[in-house]
């Protein structure tokens, strides 16, 4: 027995929990084999683990384990006010996948969820059924609201799936939302117009300080530009802003970057968006782990916090000012509190 | 602090020695004591193990930086050896189930085990004991679920009538180098370093006895903000005078935020 292992977290994935239902499902076992050094518990229903009081959401970051579980209805929510639903009437996201790898400070995640674990739903064709029922209209589904789908596409080939239901019903337009650098998982895959690959980006020493886990800029650059040139709709998002006294220093750089690295004329759309949140997620953020992020004197306005009016437009004006020098104004999207 | 929760006196017997605490008499049961750690017996089975971990826990107050561990003996199938230590990361009794979280590495066995009311005899394919739910029953009002250990010795093979006290003290004896390992890592992962030090904590204090309730929140709020964004010692002055106007605190808390938020 080594009684002299240095004290340390334990790897990602270390426990694979899966419910009774889904133990004998393919990707289960798919999962189970990549992961065959994890320790697998069985559980009766993902909420006994996932929803579990008194879990510690930044000490559970540090080892994030896995849930495989089957979901129930409902499969599509409404998209929420604090995000973008570029005016579909139909604008849904997914719930198949709860939680995310990565482990961003200012995410909302770690206010909305007792857990920093994931759980992974493998009856895929349970969503696809619910998102039938409303192509009639064009429909927006947002597959990586709340996580980050490509982050864990090697496990479970979910961004594909989804992609090629969206291929066969031209109503259903897809946003796949990521700060991975993970465009070769799905690379071989036909591009389509109705679907959005949006990247998030952020300075380098954003990343470092907040965005734990996340790939660096370089990666993601090179990523987008990997996707851009094989003809897909790139969306970068550099939203949310963190604003603090380096700000001039950090972002408008980012922007310049941005464009050396790709053909502005081939980017679908640039959006720009200062950090604000739902004060109640704030609130628990605050307890839940030490960010300077959580603790910032933001103003409150109708339950949101944010920079504040004066903050946000001079963000928006000096982001849109960078910007337009190598796109029209008509492909910025801006997200600012009204 | 560690509390230490343990069944029977005999396994308690290789850790009193071990980490040389002294009998107390604080509660209505057999406890010991170190200035770090207090350790508990609680009798046999669910019942026992409940109210002896609420009694010692409510009477303590742990904080967030405490660890719970509940060690004992159990009856195991052949896959584990006798003498073999394992953490529980399921528990399970009738139609419950608890999860503690193991968030730290370990060489140990992890395994689920079951707690059931009477001694088991009959062969089952997972760990049995009687107390591992009471104790997670008890103590998950007090701690998170990776501040509780399950530390388990297998004393049989579903075999109770061989259990004797001589058997229990050798075999928690024969693992306390796996304890102490065990112990170690899992304080690597709950400790925290406190944010403030003492002097900035009573420096806090002073000030907000200057402010109203909500004041003092944001005020708090701002020398979090300023700690975790500078990585700097807080220097704050207190102010001159004994009592502020109404007006005048509203114009200090607003100093206050724009020095340390800027
Ligand atoms: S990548 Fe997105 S979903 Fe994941 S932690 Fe960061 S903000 Fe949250």
């Amino acid at each position: 027995m080594n009684h002299l292992l240095k004290p340390s977290h334990c790897d990602f994935f270390s426990h694979l929990y899966i419910e009774e239902s889904v133990k004998e499902e393919a990707l289960t076992w798919k999962i189970m084999q990549k992961f065959s050094n994890s320790k697998i518990i069985f559980i009766k229903h993902y909420k006994d683990v996932f929803n579990r009081p008194n879990q510690d959401f930044g000490v559970q970051s540090k080892s994030k384990n896995l849930i495989l579980a089957r979901r129930e209805a409902p499969f599509l929510y409404e998209g929420s006010y604090y995000s973008d639903g570029f005016e579909y009437e139909h604008f849904f996201y997914t719930p198949s996948i709860l939680g995310c790898l990565y482990d961003c400070e200012y995410c909302y995640l770690s206010g909305m969820y007792n857990s920093a674990n994931s759980v992974f739903f493998v009856n895929t064709g349970d969503f696809f059924d619910a998102v039938l029922t409303y192509l009639n209209k064009p429909t927006l589904i947002a597959i990586s609201y709340d996580t980050d789908t490509l982050a864990i596409e090697s496990l479970t080939s979910h961004t594909k799936e989804w992609i090629e239901f969206a291929q066969k019903h031209p109503n259903l337009h897809l946003e796949v939302r990521t700060k991975s650098a993970n465009f070769k998982s799905i690379k071989n895959l036909t591009c389509n117009d109705n679907i959005v690959l949006a990247w998030t980006l952020s300075p380098q020493k954003i990343i470092d300080l907040y965005e734990h886990k996340t790939p660096s800029l370089e990666k993601r650059l090179s990523s987008i530009k990997e996707a851009i040139d094989a003809g897909w709709r790139v969306r970068v998002c550099i939203d949310p802003v963190i604003y603090n006294e380096d700000f001039n220093e950090l972002y408008p750089p980012l922007i310049d970057k941005l464009f050396t690295t790709i053909d502005a004329e081939k980017l679908f759309q640039l959006t720009l968006g200062s950090f604000r949140m739902s004060s109640t997620h704030l609130k628990k953020i605050k307890k839940l782990r030490r960010s300077d992020i959580a603790f910032y004197p933001y103003e409150v306005k109708d339950n949101i916090v944010s920079y504040g009016k004066t903050i946000e437009q001079n963000i928006l004006h000096v982001m849109t000012e960078c910007a337009t020098k190598y796109i029209d104004k008509e492909r910025i999207r801006t997200w600012q509190l009204q | 602090m560690l509390y230490i929760i343990v069944a029977l006196s005999a396994e308690a017997r290789g850790l009193i020695d071990h980490f040389k605490l002294v009998r107390t008499y604080t509660l209505p049961y057999t406890m010991f004591e170190s200035e770090q750690i207090k350790l508990i017996v609680t009798g046999i089975g669910f019942d026992n193990a409940m109210m002896a971990t609420s009694a010692l826990l409510g009477h303590c107050s742990p904080s967030k930086t405490d660890m719970l561990l509940n060690l004992g003996i159990c009856a195991a199938p052949k896959n584990f050896e006798i003498g073999e230590a394992f953490l529980a990361h399921k528990i399970c009794y009738k139609d419950g189930f608890y999860f503690p979280d193991i968030l730290f590495e370990h060489s140990l066995k992890e395994s689920d085990i079951l707690s059931v009311d009477e001694p088991a005899s009959e062969i089952l394919n997972l760990p049995v004991d009687m107390e591992s739910y009471g104790v997670y029953k008890a103590a998950s009002r007090f701690f998170s679920t990776h501040q509780m250990l399950f530390f388990k010795v297998v004393s049989d093979h579903f075999e109770p009538e061989r259990v004797t006290k001589e058997l229990a003290i050798e075999l928690i004896f024969k693992n306390l180098n796996n304890l102490n390992a065990v112990l170690n890592s899992a304080e690597y992962v709950i400790k925290k370093d406190p944010l403030f030090t003492q002097e900035e904590k009573e420096r806090i204090n002073s000030i907000s006895n200057y402010l109203t309730k909500a004041q003092s929140d944001a005020f708090y709020d701002a020398c979090c903000y300023y700690k975790l964004h500078h990585k700097k010692p807080l220097h704050l002055s207190v102010p001159e005078k004994e009592k502020l106007s109404k007006k005048e605190r509203s114009d200090y808390l607003e100093s206050l935020i724009k020095t340390l938020t800027l």
